[in-house]
C-alpha cells in the first residue's frame, strides 16, 4: 500500500512538474514535436533552428534562437513544458544566428561548443550592433535586454558524450562543413548533436 | 558618482562571495598552492582533492579518497565561499577519487574522459554491497554516506577539452595507460598549477596494471613537464614541483636498466622478482606493488 501510494505521488510529482501535458501547437506555431520531449523551434525560412530536449534532470538546448526574440519564445516554451532549470546549451556553431541568446539561458545553463567557439564568437563580437539591436524599438529592444556575450563553458575536441537523466548526447566536431547562405563565410567550428534519445538513440 | 557606487557594490558582493579564509583554518589537511587555489591532501597516501575558486563558483578536482573526505572538502568549500560547486573534474574514475562525487553533485557538473563511466559502473557491478561494507567502517562513515548515489560523469571528452569559468580556464589532457582506464591531467596554464592524477605518485610504488606501461607513464610524465608548471599536484601524496616527474623518471629508469640487465642474463620473470632489489628505494610505500612494477618493466624490456 506504502509502494502504491508512493507511485501515486511519483505519477502525480512527474507530470505536474517534469512533463505537463502540452502538444506543439500549444507552444506556438513555430514548435514541432519531434519525439517524446524533444520539441524542435523551427525558425522561419533562413533562419536557424533551436532544438528543446526534456530529461528527467534537466533541458538540454542545441543552440539558441537565431535571435533574441526567438530565444525569448523558447524560454517561455520551456517554462510551459517544464519547471525544470535549463542544465545544458550545446551550440552546433559559433556564429551569432545561433548564439546570440545565450543570455537568455546562461546562468544556469552550460554552454558547450567545438574547441576554437569561444575565440570566434569574441572575435565576431560587435558591441555596437548589440547596443542598436538593444536600442530598437518594440519586441526586439525588449527581448535583447540583458544582452551580454556568453561564451562556452566547455569546448572539447573531436568528440565528447553528455549524459543527463536518462539521455545520452554524443557530440562530434564536423572539420570545415558548413558554408553560411547568404554570408559565404566558412564556419571554423560546426558541431552537430546527432543522439539523443533512450536506448541507443535516435537521430533527428 | 554612479561608477563608484557601483564600484563599492561589487567589492561588498565579492567580500560576502569569496570569503578571507586561511588554510589553517579550513583543517589539518588543507594547504593554499596559489590564490584560490587549495588542496585537500589526502593521509597516508589517499587520494588529494583540489578545491578552484572562481568568480561563477566552485571547481573541485577529485572528490576526495572517501565520504568523509568529502564532507570535510564541503565544509571547507563553505568557508571559503557562499558561491556553488559547479564542475568536479575527475582525474580518474577509481572510488577512492569519486564515491563522494554525490556529496557534491547536484549541482556539480562532473567530468571525465571518455571510459570513466563504465569504468565506475563495472565496479559497482562487481561490487554491489561496496558502499553497504564500507558503512561499517565507523559511525562517521556511515553519516558521510547519507543520501549516497552512484552519479556517473555527466561529460565524458575524449583527448582534450577546455573548461571555462569566468576567469579561470582549466585545460583536461587524456593520460593514455598511466594508472586508469580514463586518467585526466587538470592544466591551469595562467595560475601554472598542474593537477598530474595517478600517473605518478609520491614516496610511493605506484600500482601498473596489465594495461599500464612504462613507457606511456614516462611519454605523460614528460608532456607535463614540459608545461612548465610551478606547482604539481599529483592523485596521491604530498604536492610539489616537477622534481615529482624528474624522481619518477629517475626510478623507473634504474628499474628498466635493472630489469634489462637480468633479461640479459637469461633470467625469466619470476627469477627477477625474485631477486630484484630496488634499497634506492627502500623508504617507498606499497611495497606489495613492487612486482607489478617488474613486470611492466620486463614487457617494456621485452618489447611486449
Amino acid at each position: 500500500m506504502k509502494i502504491r501510494a508512493g507511485s501515486v505521488l511519483f505519477c502525480v510529482l512527474y507530470f505536474l512538474l517534469v512533463s505537463p501535458n502540452l502538444s506543439a501547437q500549444d507552444l506556438g506555431p513555430l514548435f514541432k514535436r519531434m519525439k517524446d520531449g524533444i520539441y524542435v523551434y523551427a525558425g522561419k525560412p533562413g533562419e536557424s533552428n533551436c532544438t528543446i530536449i526534456l530529461t528527467q534532470e534537466g533541458v538540454v538546448l542545441i543552440d539558441s534562437g537565431n535571435n533574441p526574440t526567438d530565444s525569448q519564445a523558447v524560454m517561455k516554451a520551456v517554462k510551459q513544458l517544464t519547471s525544470q532549470p535549463i542544465r545544458f546549451l550545446i551550440n552546433t556553431e559559433p556564429h551569432a544566428d545561433h548564439t546570440t541568446g545565450h543570455f537568455v539561458f546562461s546562468p544556469p545553463a552550460i554552454i558547450i561548443a567545438a574547441a576554437g567557439a569561444g575565440q570566434s564568437m569574441r572575435q565576431a563580437y560587435n558591441p555596437e550592433r548589440m547596443k542598436k539591436m538593444m536600442e530598437e524599438p518594440g519586441e526586439m529592444g525588449a527581448a535583447a535586454k540583458g544582452y551580454r556575450l556568453i561564451t562556452p563553458h566547455v569546448e572539447y575536441r573531436d568528440q565528447m558524450t553528455l549524459n543527463l537523466g536518462e539521455r545520452t548526447f554524443q557530440l562530434y566536431y564536423l572539420k570545415n562543413v558548413s558554408q553560411r547562405g547568404g554570408h559565404g563565410d566558412l564556419a571554423p567550428q560546426r558541431v552537430s548533436a546527432l543522439h539523443s534519445g533512450i536506448g541507443g538513440g535516435q537521430a533527428f | 558618482m554612479k561608477a563608484k557606487a557601483s564600484f563599492m557594490l561589487m567589492a561588498i558582493v565579492s567580500l560576502a562571495v569569496v570569503r578571507s579564509v586561511d588554510a589553517q583554518d579550513l583543517g589539518p589537511q588543507f594547504q593554499k598552492v596559489k590564490e584560490g587555489i587549495y588542496v585537500y591532501v589526502g593521509k597516508e597516501f589517499n587520494s588529494n582533492c583540489g578545491v578552484i575558486l572562481t568568480q561563477e563558483g566552485v571547481v573541485l578536482i577529485d572528490s576526495g579518497h572517501n565520504p568523509t573526505d568529502s564532507r570535510a572538502i564541503l565544509n571547507a568549500i563553505k568557508k571559503l565561499t557562499s558561491m556553488p560547486v559547479r564542475f568536479l573534474i575527475d582525474t580518474e574514475p577509481h572510488p577512492d577519487h569519486t564515491t563522494g562525487h554525490f556529496v557534491f553533485s547536484p549541482p556539480a557538473i562532473v567530468i571525465a574522459h571518455e571510459g570513466a563511466s563504465e569504468s565506475m559502473r563495472s565496479r559497482e557491478r562487481e561490487s554491489p554491497d561496496r558502499i553497504q561494507k564500507m558503512m561499517t567502517v565507523s559511525p562517521e562513515m556511515r553519516a558521510a554516506l547519507e543520501g549516497y548515489r552512484f552519479i556517473p560523469p555527466h561529460i565524458e571528452y575524449r583527448q582534450k577539452m577546455t573548461l571555462n569559468v569566468r576567469e579561470r580556464t582549466f585545460e583536461l589532457m587524456y593520460l593514455k595507460g598511466v594508472h586508469s582506464e580514463a586518467d585526466t591531467a587538470v592544466w591551469l596554464a595562467k595560475e601554472r598549477v598542474l593537477f598530474s592524477a595517478s600517473a605518478v605518485v609520491v614516496n610511493q610504488y605506484n600500482i601498473l596494471r596489465p594495461f599500464v606501461t612504462i613507457p606511456d607513464i614516462l611519454a605523460a610524465a614528460k608532456m607535463m613537464k614540459g608545461l612548465n608548471p610551478e606547482v604539481v599536484i599529483p592523485g596521491h601524496g604530498i604536492p610539489g614541483t616537477v622534481k615529482i616527474f624528474e624522481d619518477s623518471e629517475q626510478y623507473y629508469a634504474l628499474l628498466l636498466d635493472r630489469v634489462g640487465k637480468m633479461v640479459r642474463e637469461g633470467k625469466s620473470l619470476d627469477q627477477i622478482k625474485n631477486e630484484l632489489k630496488m634499497p634506492e628505494y627502500d623508504g617507498w610505500a606499497s611495497k606489495e606493488r613492487i612486482p607489478s612494477n617488474i613486470e611492466a618493466a620486463y614487457k617494456a624490456v621485452k618489447g611486449s
